[in-house]
C-alpha cells in the first residue's frame, strides 16, 4: 500500500526517530511503513492520522479508484 | 551539574565494529552448539574442545556488550528510542541464557553423575531455569506494544517452531528404521532458540 508518510514527515521536520516517538513505535517501524514493506493495522493508522491530523485515505492509498 | 556539563564530562566515543564482534559471537556460537550436538550424538566428551569454544563465545559476548555499553553511554551516542532500549537488553539476554543453558546441560551430563545434595539438585535443575528464564523473555518479546516487532517475532517464532518440530519428526522417522540414536529432547530447546534468533534477524532485514 503506498502512503505519504515520507512527505507528510518532511513538511513538519520531523526524523523518523521523533515521528516513531509520537507513535510510539520503533524507528524500524516508520522505515518500513515509508518504503511500503509494511502495512499499519488499522489502529496504528489511525494514531497515523491523528498526528498529522489528517483522515486515513488522504494518507494511504490501496490503489483501487472509487 | 548540568545535564550538558554531565555529557561533555564523558568521554566521546568514535563508531565501533560491535558489527563484526556481533558476527563471531554468532559464529562461535553456531560452533559450540554443533560440538556440543556431535559430543552428544557420539556420546564421546570432548571437553577440552568444548571448553575452549565456550569460553571464546563468553569472552567475545562480553567484550561484544561491554563495546556496545561504551557507545551508548558515550557523549556523543544519540538518545535512544525506548523500543531501541529495549532489544538492547532482550536480545543479549536471550542470546546468554541459551549460551548458559548449552553450558549447563553439559556440566550436568558430566558433572552430576558423581556429585550428591545441593549441588547436585542445582545443577540438575539449573538447565530447566535457565529455559525458564529463556521463556519469559521471548513471551516479553512477543507481546511488545510495537505491532511491526511483534508481528517479526511471531512470524520467527512460527518458522522455528516449524522447522524444528519437522526436523524431529524427520528424525524420528529415520531412527525407526536405522541405528541412527533417538534426539535427545534436550536439544529441541537451543535448536528452537538459534533457529528462532536467525529467523528474526533474517525478517527484520527485509522489512526494513
Amino acid at each position: 500500500m503506498k502512503n505519504r508518510l515520507k512527505e507528510l514527515r518532511a513538511e513538519l521536520g520531523w526524523s523518523q526517530a521523533h515521528l516513531a516517538e509520537q507513535l510510539d513505535v520503533s524507528r524500524q517501524t516508520v522505515i518500513s511503513l515509508e518504503n511500503g514493506k509494511y502495512d499499519p493495522s488499522l489502529p496504528l493508522a489511525f494514531r497515523i492520522a491523528r498526528v498529522f491530523g489528517q483522515p486515513i485515505e488522504a494518507i494511504f492509498d490501496d490503489g483501487i479508484e472509487g | 551539574m548540568s545535564a550538558s556539563q554531565n555529557d561533555m564530562a564523558r568521554e566521546r566515543h568514535p563508531v565501533r565494529a560491535s558489527g563484526m564482534l556481533a558476527i563471531a559471537v554468532l559464529f562461535l556460537t553456531i560452533g559450540l552448539f554443533v560440538v556440543f550436538a556431535f559430543e552428544l550424538a557420539s556420546g564421546e566428551a570432548s571437553l577440552p574442545t568444548l571448553a575452549g569454544l565456550g569460553a571464546a563465545t563468553l569472552i567475545s559476548f562480553l567484550v561484544w556488550v561491554r563495546e556496545n555499553h561504551i557507545a551508548n553511554t558515550a557523549a556523543n551516542a544519540p538518545a535512544t528510542p525506548r523500543h531501541e532500549l529495549k532489544a538492547a537488553w532482550v536480545i543479549p539476554l536471550q542470546a546468554g541464557l541459551v549460551m548458559a543453558y548449552v553450558a549447563a546441560v553439559i556440566v550436568s551430563i558430566h558433572q552430576v553423575p558423581e556429585m550428591s545434595g545441593f549441588w547436585k539438585g542445582f545443577l540438575q535443575s539449573a538447565p530447566i531455569g535457565l529455559f525458564a528464564g529463556w521463556s519469559v523473555v521471548w513471551v516479553y518479546i512477543v507481546v511488545e506494544s510495537d505491532e511491526m516487532i511483534r508481528s517479526l517475532m511471531i512470524t520467527a517464532t512460527a518458522i522455528a517452531a516449524g522447522a524444528v518440530v519437522a526436523a524431529a519428526t524427520v528424525w524420528g522417522l529415520i531412527a525407526l528404521h536405522t541405528p541412527l540414536i533417538e534426539l535427545p529432547l534436550i536439544y529441541l530447546f537451543p535448536a528452537f532458540a538459534m533457529i528462532y534468533g536467525f529467523a528474526a534477524a533474517f525478517l527484520t532485514r527485509r522489512y526494513t
